[in-house]
């Protein structure tokens, strides 16, 4: 059980940080095609604030925003958002992860289909980057002998 | 048993700085590796797929598939922790 | 039909990404779904190999991107033979897991993600043509592999962790050699490596990524000094895991050795210019005494059986090494062999573990009355690890000790011969106590054996006598298989 935080500026800071780092993950996300970046960094980046939101202020707070159910059905979801596309460029007539093919699907050239076929799959990568890093993080500090240790020392004091 | 590991790993480095003799020159424009499909990423890349970044459309295009298995890896980590950690916590409740 | 290839894999991972939806439907629903993609997974590589048969080797770019460029799946004869082997054991071992993950887990929603994965991870090794994505899903396949093992019996953590460490070394190895690979070819398509290579053949960046390619697929197929991994994962391992994970992964490391040397590095470079099929053939012999004298010392049926494996490679890695067409057919039919044995064992272990709820041989007493069935499986599997004619073991180690007669390697005969004689003693040891000879006169044992009377439930049942079927038919068959599909992966000097 990770409890929330005694300690107000930790709070505090991470209550004002929390909207600026998830703003700027989805600008790496986003960004790929541009700047360093992409799913792998940004999905770490998000998923870094939600363990930021954990740690600080506890568990059922940050299990109000994201459930544990919602995470895994989540990190199914990022990486079924890129074997989908894939898949789907094979209905298309393309071979698997020929995004060249969904040009008529997207009514823009084969290239530009391409390119949106990436950000396609990079915001698939970002998704299941975020949930997995979350779901480890949870899993990791529910479990193991000192998992209810936070909880008597609290009752003592 | 802890001379031979330091022996393993004395022969492990020996060999790979045996490799290095014949390895080409830091960031020689001429390496093999820079001549030979770099080429085709470097100049049609943005005719390709529209993407000006060389690495993303690298990563998410032309070899996407290996993207693909890296994000299995991932989701299977997730998934395996979940398999082991969750099965423990509840075996002790 | 066209893309077969890719459907062989691309079926059982959305269907892994979809399972734990389908285990919020209903979790014994995972089972039957696990099974169905597992299915559709045999019939596209069966689809595969005809295609293969009828029109030659396939290629089909991922992403439409010629090689170099992109990355390629080739099929010929020896990986289309392959898939359908790695697709039919996921199939029967997922069968198979239905009873005996339900009493020694219970988390089947999970479990069935994780072994859906598995057969990706298997399965893209195999269908592969490019070196990099190989390594990819080689660390799927270990990863998996890893949970796998970790969720066994008392002690199952602590021997996934030491794979865990051994094989990350391995494939370290293996990367670290694909990595010198394409600082001096600049590609990564196994095809157009292989076209490279030949004017680089004094380099010795190449010879060094030689050596790197060789170390970590043998710390994955755990080849003898390499070994002390298997033992204990695969003892701890659940009996469903075993039996899946066993026969496959020593299996493919062997499989991609071949493709490094043959198809890769070619046998020029491989065995002329490099020492390999020395150290091959003596790492082999080291392997096949080592393992059979340390299974010899075992209490524990399924670690007897594990260092069987452990001799087993050694049967294949000496054959690939003696360096002549016959030994290596022998090598590639006893992967084959070697691979459907391995499972047929593993299912018994495994019955025997639901039944008798212990995988020491001193518990075997009197099997054969309460589960004939399963002891006729068993002795069909035995009759073959020893090599005993109609079972397909007796061919491929009759072509390796054909092989070794022409490259007359006289210790390779010796060591392989003495190593069926061990076995013979490893599995009459066996018989003797299911038959129960031994206990006749312990007074204890009328008592016991009350609490175990049934047979086997059938989905266990059924994929054992099926294996033990298979085993019959590849001996039968063995000179069309090797006609047919395993000629074409022998280089001709």
């Amino acid at each position: 059980m990770i409890h929330n935080s005694t300690d107000v500026i930790i709070k505090t800071v991470a209550r004002i940080f929390i909207p600026f780092i998830q703003l700027y993950a989805l600008y790496v996300i986003m960004h790929g095609h541009y700047s360093p970046g992409g799913g792998f960094q940004g999905g770490v980046i998000l998923g870094a604030s939600l363990i930021l939101l954990l740690i600080t202020h506890g568990e059922r707070v940050a299990m109000q925003r994201i459930s544990e159910n919602w995470i895994t059905i989540l990190f199914s979801l990022g990486v079924l958002i890129y074997a989908g596309i894939g898949t789907l460029c094979l209905f298309f007539g393309g071979n698997f992860l020929d995004y060249g093919v969904l040009a008529p699907l997207l009514h823009v050239s084969p290239a530009a289909a391409r390119s949106l076929g990436i950000l396609g799959v990079e915001i698939g990568v970002g998704i299941a980057v975020m949930s997995v890093m979350v779901s480890i993080f949870y899993n990791i500090a529910r479990s193991g002998p000192y998992r209810n240790k936070g909880t008597t020392a609290r009752r003592e004091s | 048993m802890k001379s031979l590991t330091i022996i393993i790993v004395l022969i492990t480095g020996a060999v790979l700085f045996y490799g290095t003799v014949d390895m080409p020159d830091w960031g020689d424009p001429n390496s093999p590796a820079s001549r030979h499909v770099s080429p085709r990423y470097i100049t049609q890349t943005v005719a390709e797929t529209e993407t000006p970044n060389i690495v993303t459309s690298l990563l998410a295009d032309y070899r996407g598939y290996d993207t693909l298995g890296e994000t299995t890896v991932i989701f299977g980590a997730g998934m395996v922790c979940i398999l082991i950690l969750r099965s423990a916590r509840k075996r002790e409740e | 039909m066209q893309h077969s290839p890719i459907l062989i894999i691309i079926i059982p991972l959305i269907c892994a990404l979809l399972t734990p939806l389908v285990g919020r439907i209903s979790r014994d629903l995972c089972f039957y779904w696990a099974v169905s993609a597992l299915t559709a997974s045999v019939v596209f590589s069966v689809v595969t190999l005809k295609r293969v048969l009828e029109s030659g080797v396939i290629h089909y770019y991922l992403g439409n991107w010629s090689p170099p460029w992109g990355i390629e799946y080739v099929v010929d004869h020896l990986n289309a033979l392959m898939l359908v082997l790695v697709a039919t054991v996921a199939l029967i071992a997922a069968i198979y897991s239905k009873k005996s993950i339900q009493r020694e887990f219970g988390r089947k929603t999970a479990f069935y993600t994780i072994f859906l994965l598995q057969s990706v991870g298997f399965l893209g090794i195999v269908v592969t043509g490019d070196l990099f994505n190989l390594y990819v899903f080689l660390e799927i396949a270990s990863l998996t592999g890893y949970g796998l093992i970790a969720i066994g019996e008392e002690g199952a953590l602590l021997a996934s962790f030491r794979y865990i460490i051994m094989g990350t070394v391995g494939a370290c190895f293996y990367l670290l050699g694909v990595g010198y690979l394409y600082m001096v070819t600049g590609s990564l398509n196994m095809a157009d490596v292989a076209a490279l290579l030949p004017s680089l053949h004094t380099s010795k960046v190449v010879q060094v990524a030689f050596a790197f390619f060789m170390v970590g697929v043998a710390v994955k197929m755990a080849l003898f000094p390499l070994h002390s991994w298997l033992p204990d994962a695969y003892t701890r391992a659940p009996s469903s895991v075993s039996a899946f994970l066993s026969p496959l992964m020593t299996k493919i490391s062997i499989y991609v050795m071949i493709r490094i040397l043959f198809t890769v590095f070619g046998q020029d470079f491989s065995f002329r210019m490099m020492p390999t099929a020395t150290i091959m053939v003596w790492l082999g012999i080291a392997a096949i005494i080592a393992g059979a004298f340390m299974a010899l010392a075992q209490t524990d049926f399924k670690r007897m059986l594990c260092y069987i494996i452990v001799a087993e490679v050694g049967y294949m890695v000496g054959g690939i090494g003696l360096a002549n067409p016959i030994a290596i057919k022998g090598a590639i039919l006893h992967l084959l062999n070697d691979a459907v044995m391995t499972l047929g064992l593993f299912l018994v272990a495994g019955i025997i573990v639901y039944q008798v709820r212990s995988h020491m041989i001193s518990d075997f007493r009197a099997c054969f009355r309460t589960m004939p069935f399963t002891m006729t499986a068993f002795v069909t599997f035995a009759l073959s690890i020893i090599g005993v004619p109609p079972t397909g073991g007796f061919f491929s180690k009759w072509y390796l000790l054909q092989g070794a007669m022409i490259a007359h390697n006289w210790v390779f005969v010796t060591a392989l011969l003495g190593s069926s004689l061990i076995n013979i003693v490893l599995f009459f040891r066996v018989i003797e106590i299911g038959y129960g000879f031994k206990t006749l006169g312990d007074g204890h044992s009328d008592h016991e054996e009350k609490t175990v009377v049934a047979e086997a439930p059938v989905s266990m049942l059924l994929p054992a006598l099926t294996v033990a079927v298979a085993i019959l038919l590849i001996g039968l068959y063995n000179q069309p298989i090797i006609n047919n599909f395993i000629q074409f992966a022998v280089p001709h000097p």
